[in-house]
């Protein structure tokens, strides 16, 4: 049992860490499984290990026994921008700092005799972190210059096999999210060139927002499998959320006095975060029971991120609006898996299109189409093979994406990202 | 050899998440401006005619500081025009520039500026920045008309630029121009409003016929020329008509109108900026709101039926512009329309916000009537929209993070100058030098 303690300890502590999660297109992280990513992501058709739970819940009740899972991905994205005029000018290339994010995975599944399986699971299915390097003089600053989005969802789901071939399952959400926002304020001085005069901070606390999931895993012979998942939307209302303003000097006092007569009381500030909807079908072929081939497609409900309203308290006249328009998108993902007598590999590719329309790739959210390009291991130890070790890399080359003048913000240029991703998992059954 | 494997597997992964950012993470390349296209057009030597908003001027005066900035100089670095000359004034300017002394109260005048000088007035050949301010459609094919009398004109500006050098249009072929701006129209409707008058000296069929007679003439002399025409703003949307409400706000909100010479005001009427004076020792304001009862002056006040009489000059005059336009295949840039989002939405640059609001809009100079540095590169992007969509060029945008500057004039600490910041002042003997236009 001390195993299983130190495993538990090592997820709560890596929740507790605050995952501040990072991708550069929209904010959904698909990394949820070792094993499945190492397949290109794939796993809604043929996922075997107790990342099911993301997967296809529905697939629960081909795990026999009890399994714990804990993992976790390493994401190291690195984005930088070039602009053109009229803003912020042909020449000027501007970087965020590079960031290292890990977002967790804890599962734990189990099947109740012989139809019946249940699963419990944390995991971060959503999230941002962006910051610009050189806040004071990055050009972006006064639309942000720092943001960050976390997700932590708990899942509970239970499975339930109608017959050896067909299973479903169905399950609730409750994602806590919270938010963070930074950005400078300008005055313009008499020949138009802003100055700061104030910095802005927007931060929430962990809200709770509600969600639903349900499956069907189809599995008509050996050779051939399929799956398909929903998960709900998830709409989190903040209403707790704090805003800061700090004065910033410039030592004109003309400025300054106006500015300080003029600063926002720090105050309340309400926002809504919005996580849309996944659709995801897969289909899975075994050319022999050593070999797994998969594909998956993927729909994003991304038309729910329409906007991002910031609502103050006090100075309501202030309040604002971030129209973001984002479109459905989606992914098609491509793995296979080679079971070696002593350990496992895979590999897989998937491409992901872009949700933002070109008027929203802006600096908070950079998004852009990507190929994702994937390799993983596996392998069994002790007992029966009761211990699993999995591992990933995972290239996610995104497509530069160039904003074509039409930005909302009049903030155009260029923009290059690349991610490193690598993660683990360990599992544990009995 | 299996564990190998995987040591060497976990290795690899571990170098990879490591390694250092190149190729697919490493930085950006940043992006250099389009090699310049002419198209149709030739940029090769260019000639600006027009008013004080070719001329660059800002803040009440005419000074090499933001003549550099101003929209022609803009366009012809953008364009790649060689030699482009412009009449440079030394010092603090012609007349001196504005200052901005104290936010609050506002007090803006040119005390301690220094007068400045013509630096190149004896350029030999014509400028190419031929825009003068308080220049009339009429005065660029006229010569008589700003050096004599008909309506008393001070003629500094014509005496700094056109030199008694024959006409502006005279000298603008003088210098076998490829390519010609013309912004006129402003002044016929400017002078009015900054006066409080609806009245112009010009109605649409002159103007129109004068436009028909001056653009011929330009094309007869210089066949191949290629043109932009700028149309008309609204000048009744300019901070000078716009920033001081026709009302004081009394206890609970409630609007007390300012009297002018007919009475009190309606909300719709416009105080012009050259009351302000007059406001702050109680002129204009009702007894029981604290002032002393007495009307403004006709010429401080542009009441709403002036402004509809000059907005509907301003269209008549746009159409005329439109029409030439349209006729000749030329391109037209829509200053008219720059204003109307300036003083609407506002444009977003970058995350800012910029409006026509005095001071604070970031688009208007000190005089609240002439766009800043910033307002000249907008312009400027305006005027190579046209060009390129007109002439199938590819003149690269200006770069408004350049053109932008800290300065449209200057501020300065009102106590270092000793002042007393509680008295307003500056508007009225400022601007009133500034627009002479009376009738």
């Amino acid at each position: 049992m001390r195993r299983f303690r130190t495993l538990l300890t090592a997820a709560v502590v890596c929740a507790a860490l605050s995952p501040t999660p990072a991708h550069p297109a929209g904010y959904s992280i698909y990394e949820q499984g070792a094993a499945a990513l190492g397949m290109g992501g794939t796993g809604t058709a043929a996922v075997h290990d107790a990342s099911a739970l993301f997967f296809n819940p529905a697939a629960m009740t081909r795990l026999e026994g009890t399994r714990l899972y804990v993992g976790g991905s390493l994401l190291a994205p690195s984005t930088s921008f070039a602009g053109v005029s009229p803003y912020s000018g042909y020449g000027t290339t501007e970087e965020m700092k590079r960031q290292y994010f890990f977002p967790p995975t804890l599962y734990l599944t189990h099947r109740c005799k012989e139809r019946w399986a249940v699963g419990a699971g944390i995991n971060s299915p959503y999230g941002l972190g962006i910051e610009w390097k050189d806040p004071d003089a990055f050009s972006g600053r006064y639309i942000v210059t720092k943001g960050e989005l976390q997700a932590l969802n708990g899942n509970l789901s239970a499975a339930y096999a109608v017959n050896p071939r067909w299973s479903v399952a169905a399950g609730a959400d409750l994602m806590m999210a919270k938010v963070k926002l930074h950005k400078h304020n300008p005055f313009p001085w008499g020949g138009g060139d802003p100055r700061d005069v104030a910095e802005t901070d927007l931060k929430s606390g962990f809200t709770p927002g509600a969600g639903w999931n349900a499956a069907v895993s189809f599995a008509p012979n050996e050779k051939w499998k399929l799956g398909a998942f929903y998960r709900s939307k998830v709409v989190v209302k903040v209403d707790d959320g704090t805003a800061t303003f700090t004065q910033r000097f410039t030592g004109d006092t003309i400025i300054d006095s106006v500015v300080t007569a003029n600063l926002p009381p720090n105050q309340g500030v309400s926002t809504v975060l919005r996580f849309p909807a996944i659709w995801s079908a897969g289909i899975a072929y075994h050319p022999t029971p050593a070999w797994t081939l998969e594909g998956d497609f993927n729909f994003f409900e991304w038309s729910l991120f329409r906007d991002l309203p910031i609502r103050f308290h006090t100075t309501t006249s202030q309040s604002t609006t971030v129209l973001e328009d984002y479109d459905d998108s989606w992914q098609a993902r491509f793995g296979a898996e080679h079971r070696l007598p002593n350990f496992t590999y895979r590999f897989g590719y998937y491409y992901d299109k872009a949700a933002a329309p070109t008027e929203s790739v802006t600096p908070l959210l950079p998004d852009a189409g990507r190929h994702g390009v994937s390799l993983g291991f596996g392998r069994s130890f002790g007992t029966d093979n009761r211990w699993t070790v999995d591992a990933y890399e995972l290239g996610l080359f995104v497509q530069d994406r160039s904003t074509d003048g039409v930005e909302r913000d009049n903030y155009n240029g260029t923009y290059k990202s690349f991610v490193n991703i690598a993660g683990f998992s360990v599992a544990y059954r009995w | 050899m299996n564990r190998k494997v995987l040591l060497y597997a976990s290795v690899a992964v571990a170098a990879l998440s490591l390694a250092g950012c190149t190729g697919p993470c490493s930085k950006i390349t940043a992006i250099n401006a389009p090699a310049l296209r002419s198209g149709s057009a030739d940029f090769t030597r260019y000639v600006a005619i027009g008013t004080s908003i070719s001329a660059g001027f800002e803040s009440g005066g005419l000074v090499d500081r933001h003549q550099i900035h101003g929209f022609p100089k803009l366009f012809a670095s953008a364009a790649g025009s060689a030699a482009y000359t412009y009449p440079s004034i030394n010092g603090d300017g012609i007349p001196p520039l504005l200052a901005l002394k104290s936010l609050s109260p506002l007090v803006i005048d040119s005390l301690g500026r220094v007068t400045g000088s013509p630096v190149n007035i004896g350029q030999a050949t014509a400028y190419h920045d031929m825009g003068v301010p308080g220049a009339l459609l009429f005065d660029v094919a006229d010569s008589s008309f700003y050096y004599s009398n008909p309506f008393a004109r001070p003629s500094t500006m014509f005496d700094i630029i056109v030199r008694h050098r024959g006409t502006i249009l005279a000298q603008a072929v003088s210098l076998n121009p490829t390519f010609v701006t013309f912004e006129l129209g402003a002044n016929e409707v400017l002078g009015p409003a900054t006066s409080g008058s609806g009245t112009v000296s010009f109605d649409v069929p002159t103007f129109a016929a004068l436009l028909t007679g001056t653009l011929t003439g330009l094309t007869t002399a210089l066949p191949n020329v290629k043109l932009a025409l700028f149309n008309v703003p609204d000048v009744t949307s300019i901070p000078f008509v716009t920033t001081i409400l026709p009302y004081a706000v009394g206890p609970g909100g409630v609007h007390i109108p300012f009297l002018g010479s007919s009475g009190p005001l309606s909300e719709s009427d416009h105080v012009l900026l050259t009351a302000a004076d007059s406001l702050a020792v109680g002129t204009g304001v009702p007894v029981p709101a604290g002032g002393n009862g007495r009307p403004l002056a006709d010429w401080q006040v542009l009441t709403a039926a002036e402004a509809t009489s000059l907005q509907n000059v301003i269209n008549g005059y746009n159409s005329a512009i439109a029409g030439a336009a349209a006729a000749r295949g030329v391109a037209l840039v829509d200053l008219n329309g720059l204003l109307r989002q300036a003083a609407s939405t506002g444009f977003e640059i970058g995350g800012v916000t910029y409006t026509s609001a005095f001071i604070s809009g970031g688009l208007f100079s000190l005089d609240g009537v002439h766009p800043n540095d910033l307002a000249h590169g907008i312009l400027a992007n305006a005027l190579i929209d046209a060009v390129n969509a007109t002439y199938g060029a590819g003149v690269p945008r200006v770069d408004l993070s350049e053109a932008a500057t800290l300065s449209s004039s200057e501020i300065r600490r009102a106590r270092e100058e000793g002042l007393d910041p509680s008295n307003l002042r500056g508007f009225q003997s400022e601007f009133l030098a500034l627009f002479p236009w009376r009738r």
